[in-house]
């Protein structure tokens, strides 16, 4: 295993070393290495653009989840993250969750049905074309089914989650998750990229942007922080739109464990309730319960603010975490097949996606 | 899920079928933050 901070590196970190209780002082480090990735991010924010205007310099102004995401990519691709840090850059996830469980009060349980209703619909159309179209391109590329499975699901679903997920359910090869994992976050990464620019060019509301990216980008991490970089509202939308999408996590691995247990090549789902709670992103409870708080004012005005604050800044550390953990040298050694399925999938998935946001846009005038 | 939740669920049911996922801990970790906010222990989130 190289020195840089790898994928399969951060499944063995969680694997041996997230646990909740009593591991403090080993993530520790991590943690403050993510707070002041983030935080030197929102300095740039600040300053760098004060800096250009006082020379006259002609400077776009960057926001600080870019900042934080550029930083965290130069670590992890130059000097690589350091054996102290990866359990606690490991926790990204966690304030990935804190900070959605947390954004939950700025939505009022009525913008929540709403829009959860749109994304509902949506998402349900996105999730059968995309495994669909996975499924037809992994069986033209000849990759293995349950790789495709992995794959489908991938694109499909919840990212990185749901193919750990899914690997357990249908007992696939964890080569094979860790290629597809590879190809997921390679192309998120690329998408951090692409979507602003491409949402920028086509002038797409903040709506219809947070919309596709919630319902395009794979991984909850880089949706969100694809939302945010194109604006605030934007990355409200992507994150809603996303945990939307997640909560579909549950069904979409049962149907595949149900098929892969009929082809006598995984486990039988005894209890399906019991499966699918177990599944069940416990975070979009959370984000719900919170939003119902927020609309029955169970907090003033004022907190709503300090909730919004803290969910900031849980982001915050989930940027830069997104920025330490993609390392371009180990996802090439991936290999090649999966990664170009994965590619050809995404752009027609993003299209796809484009097109249902542009005609939902003009059908409720977004 | 999450892959931390995921992960730790493969290895939870080697060890102990009854431990709290990353996903509930983060729900808990959110809520106990609410509600520190909420009564006043917290009153002000600069950013």
């Amino acid at each position: 295993m190289s020195e840089t901070f790898a994928i399969p590196q951060i499944k063995q970190v969680q694997v041996k070393q997230a646990q909740p209780n009593l591991q403090f002082l080993r993530v520790l480090p991590g943690i403050l290495l993510l707070a002041a990735i983030g935080y030197a991010g929102k300095l740039l924010e600040q300053n760098v653009g004060k800096y250009a205007k006082s020379h006259h310099w002609i400077f776009p102004n960057i926001e600080y989840v870019l900042w934080a995401i550029l930083l965290g990519l130069a670590i992890s691709n130059t000097v690589g993250v350091p054996a102290i840090f990866r359990a606690g850059v490991a926790t990204y996830e966690f304030w990935l969750k804190v900070g959605i469980v947390l954004l939950g009060a700025r939505f009022l349980l009525g913008d929540v049905l709403k829009l959860g209703g749109v994304s509902l619909a949506l998402v349900a159309i996105e999730i059968t074309g995309a495994i669909a179209f996975m499924t037809l391109l992994g069986r033209i590329f000849h990759l293995k089914p349950k790789l495709t499975t992995l794959l489908a699901v991938g694109s499909a679903v919840c990212g990185v989650s749901a193919i750990i997920a899914t690997q357990g359910a249908i007992d696939a090869d964890e080569e094979d998750s860790s290629f597809a994992i590879a190809a997921i976050l390679a192309l998120g990464a690329l998408a951090l990229f692409t979507f602003p620019l491409i949402g920028h060019a086509l002038h797409l509301s903040d709506h219809a942007y947070g919309l596709w990216a919630g319902l395009a980008v794979d991984n909850t991490a880089e949706a969100s922080a694809a939302g945010a970089l194109y604006s605030d509202a934007a990355g409200k939308l992507a994150v809603l739109a996303k945990t939307t999408r997640n909560a579909m996590i549950g069904f979409v691995v049962l149907a595949y464990a149900i098929y892969w247990a009929s082809q006598g090549q995984a486990k039988t789902v005894k209890n399906k309730a019991a499966f699918l709670w177990q599944k069940f992103p416990k975070f979009v409870l959370g984000f719900l319960l919170i939003s119902v708080l927020a609309t029955y004012h169970f907090f003033s005005k004022d907190q709503v603010t300090a909730l919004a604050n803290l969910s900031r800044w849980a982001f915050l550390l989930t940027f830069a975490g997104v920025g330490l953990r993609t390392n371009f040298r180990e996802m090439r050694k991936q290999g090649l097949r999966p990664f170009a399925v994965g590619a050809i999938g995404e752009v027609v998935i993003a299209v796809f996606t484009l097109g249902l946001v542009i005609g939902a846009q003009k059908i409720w005038g977004w | 899920m999450t892959t931390t939740d995921a992960t730790l669920d493969k290895t939870s049911k080697k060890t102990s079928p009854n431990k709290i996922s990353w996903d509930t801990w983060a729900v808990l970790a959110a809520f106990v933050a609410a509600l520190l906010i909420r009564f006043g222990v917290v009153k002000h989130i600069p950013w």
